[in-house]
């Protein structure tokens, strides 16, 4: 009776016809397209999370095939840049300790750096225009959306988290046309947001002519609530007078490092 | 239709897809065939009609998970559904065996699905970079060239010999 039953199903099933079936699959397609993202994210992070092995397997040798042998040269200048960043940033921290100092008149005994968690991830996927990546570290490994992640080639920040299953995150990187970031340019104070363009580069809009602002200023996301201490983001690539608006400059911003070759990060968890 | 073979064949596909997308073609890392879009071309020429439906959208969720890119699931199950329908009963009446009208195929789908892709993702009204020359022109073009030849192993490994050859009977009005 029961095998009866089924096969009465499959004939149904079978017998639907070409145009509903089309029908079905396109309505499917639209009640994919418009349902909320927070939603889809979770598929594609459980299918990144499923397949991470071969995923991260072919990233490593896809890498590998692209990037020349290490040279002495090369490692160097890794190391000059790394430290620049290091520099930057303890830059900063002293300016940011020297606020407290000056504003709770006591000084801090442990340094902003040593309050927070740096968890490392291996980068799983990064998407061909480098908007988003995802990251094999989830909320099991306290993670939350907002955090700061860093790459830990140079020790700069390179995005945000953006969605999280237990296993894995999605990073949406600063040069995503939907990311946002308080930042300052150099130590002078220049306050502004750091706005993606989806061509690998950020811009900062709104920053008067009268400020001071070069390229090669280091800018550095704001301190709030997911960051202890400012930390450096990227740098003025390029600096010129808006043409539209003669009075405000415009702020071409860049990543330090290079987001295509990397290989691990770190997500910057803030002191509790 | 062997749904067994052409489910390992779709995750394989996706794998590599996802995984090898740094891989540098003609030395730039953001020119990349699609493999996913090749198989939407093969199974839409060489399934029975009905099939060519169920292969289409599967094969369009599949790149929709293959590309977290825009965050967005449906815009390719849709693009490459309908696409792929349109091209499995436009080959009831014209003939792709040949290789090179194969390629031609796979260049033409890769700019349609691209375009309804992009449609769609404004549609839904998220920002969206459009990478005009590598989107629409190098990546169908690398595609058209690879496709071809790697219809040979896919047909081997799901059984299927040549081209579909389901062409409606003219009828002859004067018999």
């Amino acid at each position: 009776m029961r095998s009866g039953n089924a096969a009465v199903m499959t004939s149904k099933w079978t017998n639907i016809s070409k145009r509903m079936l089309f029908a079905y699959f396109m309505l499917s397609g639209l009640i994919f397209l418009f349902t909320p993202a927070r939603v889809t994210n979770r598929l594609q992070l459980a299918y990144a999370g499923l397949f991470s092995g071969p995923l991260s397997t072919g990233r490593t040798l896809a890498l590998a095939s692209r990037t020349p042998a290490a040279s002495e040269a090369g490692a160097s200048a890794d190391t000059v840049r790394r430290l620049k960043n290091d520099v930057a940033n303890l830059r900063a921290q002293l300016r940011a300790a020297n606020t407290t100092i000056y504003q709770l008149a006591r000084v801090r005994t442990v340094r902003a750096w040593d309050r927070m968690a740096f968890p490392t991830a291996a980068v799983t996927v990064v998407n061909p225009a480098q908007t988003e990546m995802i990251i094999k570290l989830g909320d099991e490994e306290g993670v939350a959306v907002g955090h700061y992640v860093m790459a830990l080639s140079d020790h700069s920040l390179i995005g945000r988290v953006s969605a999280l299953s237990p296993h894995t995150a999605k990073v949406k990187l600063i040069s995503d046309p939907t990311s946002q970031v308080p930042v300052e340019i150099g130590l002078s104070g220049i306050q502004g947001v750091l706005q993606g363009r989806g061509d690998g580069t950020a811009k900062i809009p709104l920053i008067s002519t009268r400020q001071a602002v070069a390229a090669g200023d280091p800018v550095y996301a704001r301190r709030q609530m997911d960051l202890d201490v400012p930390m450096v983001i990227g740098q003025v690539a390029e600096c010129r007078k808006d043409p539209d608006h003669p009075l405000l400059w415009d702020i071409t911003v860049r990543a330090t490092c290079d987001i295509a070759t990397l290989e691990d990060v770190a997500v910057v968890v803030p002191a509790q | 239709m062997r749904w067994l073979r052409f489910a390992v064949l779709i995750l394989v596909a996706t794998i590599l897809q996802t995984g090898f997308r740094d891989v540098a073609w003609l030395g730039n890392p953001e020119i990349r065939p699609d493999l996913l879009l090749i198989l939407l071309v093969f199974f839409a020429t060489h399934a029975d009609s009905r099939d060519a439906v169920i292969t289409s959208f599967t094969i369009g969720f599949a790149a929709d998970l293959a590309s977290p890119a825009m965050g967005l699931m449906g815009p390719r199950i849709i693009s490459f559904g309908l696409f792929g329908t349109l091209l499995s009963n436009l080959h009831n009446t014209i003939s792709l065996k040949r290789l090179p009208f194969q390629a031609a195929a796979i260049f033409v789908m890769g700019i349609v699905t691209a375009a309804l892709t992009h449609l769609l993702v404004r549609l839904r009204a998220e920002p969206v970079v459009i990478h005009w020359a590598q989107e629409f022109f190098w990546q169908p073009l690398l595609s058209a060239v690879i496709g071809p030849f790697l219809c040979l192993p896919v047909g081997w490994w799901m059984l299927i010999n040549g081209s579909r050859r389901v062409r409606r009977r003219r009828r002859w009005p004067f018999r």
